[in-house]
């Protein structure tokens, strides 16, 4: 077991390394010189020639690159352009509204998903799996910020259920948070609800096809039982996994949603920070994200080897 | 085993003479609507009644009309036109992404999948880029260059490349462990012959299906960066502008997000089903497992 989990450490260390590399090339190796830009329109040469040597740009890349990586492994991200802060500090103050969109959208999305997954798997063929593979796909097809805009206007400008924009933590009572969170926290899950209903349906038909889900009906089960007892821990995995792998999809449906809801995120911080060419910022968003998606994964893959002897071996 | 009722019943009529009876009617509405999406960005200055970037002040925020269509935008520009002119850049962007995800993605896949030795190397970096989202990597791409039509299929097509690689090289995995790979191989077939003509022809199908749905991905990300305001210049009409542009007049005048979000999504929706319905026909395994 120990070994499994060792082994799979190392290999993220290669992965982890080359998106260190891309975020690094990203920047350097991009038209256009980063002190230019940073030096605005009308800067002279010596003033060009300045920032670039307080950046170290005037160093041969290779140098760059090990400085950059030295710093960055002790947890310095460098100063951020525009605003002087550390960047590290910049991106922890806008941690926690991310955090709790993501974990109320993906409470919702598991609430949602998975039952209905499971309904259109047991009612295969059936209008309700019809109807479920029908919103599945609508779902799936209809841009984040299109939702958005969709249930701002129903429920928030037309019937005034929710607020539209700003942020509330849990920490500001149950009733504010509900009422400012819940419109950005259905947009970001509808794409993952679509996706996760399909994956779960499709991995239920077939495990609801093998001879144990037969022996368990035989045997007198109560069906709820079959379903969820026996059926959905074995199709369990596909779904894990996706729920992994749409990691990166539930990064780019927070930036597109903090945006619409215009809450204080990361999200927000990205866009901020493209607009206003803050490389040491997005070099360090995208390191970050990078990292924790291979995180993700890899606590994924563990926590199959511990339920699933068979993964461990292979 | 063969599914013995398909075709289920004789055809009959127009439709089957064409050969489209096999196809479920959703899939032709799907391709009847891209089919009048890429006649609307073909012909856009014969469809657009006005000119999609001439402002005209007087006639701000107009209501729909039989002069105006869809109504007016905040600068007086005609919705309609904008729209229809809107086609081209994602309709440009989508094909442009899928062509350069199969021109990077395909020789790379069959490199790694074919070299052996390669392999470990390119599948760690395909990890790297994978491990970044997409949305991430475009937009920091765009931050560093102006962001223009190539700019952005470029900014879009890099984060697509490592799924056609992996696909590829996943294909090609079991295609060469085939027995007639093997004959060609004892037949003395050098390395590029075996690649291309045994090989090449087994990525067809997946990719194929693989390359549509990187067509609606590209088309969504593009208008997600145009919405962002750092996508294509706020002058061209993309669908994602149209809807940028409509952000702040959302509570007076809804439709000015609302009308390019169904085409969007429409369009979107349409590819995908496209994308399932080629999935079924080239992939039978799958639809049989019940995907």
């Amino acid at each position: 077991m120990y070994g499994f989990i060792f082994r799979r450490l190392l290999s993220a260390l290669p992965v982890v390394f080359i998106i260190a590399v891309i975020a690094f090339l990203l920047v350097h190796l991009a038209p256009g010189d980063p002190a230019v830009a940073i030096a605005g329109d009308g800067a002279s040469d010596d003033q060009i020639a300045a920032i670039r040597r307080s950046l170290g740009l005037d160093q041969p890349l290779p140098v760059q690159f090990v400085t950059w990586l030295t710093s960055l492994v002790q947890g310095d991200f460098g100063t951020s352009m525009i605003s002087r802060i550390p960047v590290s500090q910049l991106i922890l103050q806008r941690t926690e509204p991310t955090v709790v969109l993501a974990l109320y959208a993906m409470t919702i999305t598991l609430l949602v998903a998975v039952p209905v997954g499971v309904l259109a798997a047991w009612k295969s063929g059936e209008w309700v799996d019809r109807l479920v593979l029908a919103m599945s796909v609508i779902g799936f097809s209809m841009p984040v910020f299109v939702i958005g805009y969709l249930l701002i206007g129903a429920f928030g400008t037309n019937l005034r259920w929710f607020a539209v924009q700003g942020y509330k933590s849990p920490g500001d009572g149950l009733i504010p948070f509900l009422y400012t969170m819940t419109l950005p926290a259905i947009t970001l899950s509808t794409t993952y609800i679509a996706l996760i209903a399909r994956m779960t349906r499709a991995s239920m038909i077939e495990i609801l096809g093998e001879d144990f889900i037969r022996t368990a009906r035989a045997k007198g089960l109560q069906e709820r039982q079959v379903l969820f007892g026996h059926a959905l821990r074995n199709a369990a995995v596909p779904i894990i996994t996706v729920i992994g792998s749409g990691f990166a999809m539930m990064i780019s449906g927070v930036v597109i949603t903090e945006s619409v809801f215009n809450i204080p995120g990361i999200g927000r911080l990205v866009v901020d920070a493209v607009l206003g060419r803050d490389y040491p910022l997005i070099q360090a968003l995208i390191v970050l994200t990078g990292v924790l998606y291979v995180a993700i994964n890899l606590l994924i893959d563990i926590a199959y080897a511990i339920t699933d002897p068979r993964i461990r071996y292979s | 085993m063969a599914d013995l009722s398909f075709p289920p019943k004789r055809p009959s009529g127009f439709m089957s003479s064409l050969g489209l009876h096999r196809f479920h009617w959703l899939t032709l509405a799907a391709c009847a609507t891209m089919l009048i999406i890429v006649l609307m960005a073909l012909a856009a200055p014969l469809i657009a009644p006005h000119s999609p970037i001439l402002m005209n002040p007087g006639q701000r925020l107009q209501p729909m009309s039989a002069e105006h269509l869809l109504g007016t935008d905040a600068l007086g520009r005609d919705l309609f036109s904008r729209i229809v002119y809107g086609a081209r850049v994602s309709l440009m962007v989508g094909a442009g992404a899928a062509l350069g995800a199969l021109i990077f993605g395909l020789p790379i896949g069959l490199i790694s999948g074919y070299f052996r030795m390669l392999d470990p190397f390119i599948m760690r970096v395909m990890d790297g880029m994978m491990a970044i989202p997409g949305i991430l990597f475009a937009v920091a791409l765009i931050a560093l260059v102006e962001p223009s039509v190539p700019t952005v299929i470029i900014a879009i097509t890099i984060p697509e490349i490592p799924l056609v690689v992996r696909l590829v090289r996943a294909r090609l995995l079991s295609a060469r462990e085939e027995p007639f790979v093997e004959a060609a191989v004892t037949m003395g077939g050098t390395p590029f012959s075996i690649l291309v003509r045994h090989l090449l022809p087994a990525t067809v199908a997946p990719l194929t299906i693989q390359l549509t749905y990187v067509f609606a991905a590209a088309i969504l990300i593009e208008s997600a960066l145009s919405f962002l305001g750092i996508g294509i210049g706020a002058e061209t009409p993309t669908w994602g502008n149209i809807m940028a542009s409509g952000r702040l007049y959302f509570a007076i005048n809804p439709w000015m997000i609302l009308w390019p979000a169904l085409v969007l999504t429409l369009c979107l929706l349409s590819i995908n089903i496209i994308g399932d319905a080629l999935r079924d026909l080239l992939d039978p395994q799958h639809k049989k497992r019940g995907a």
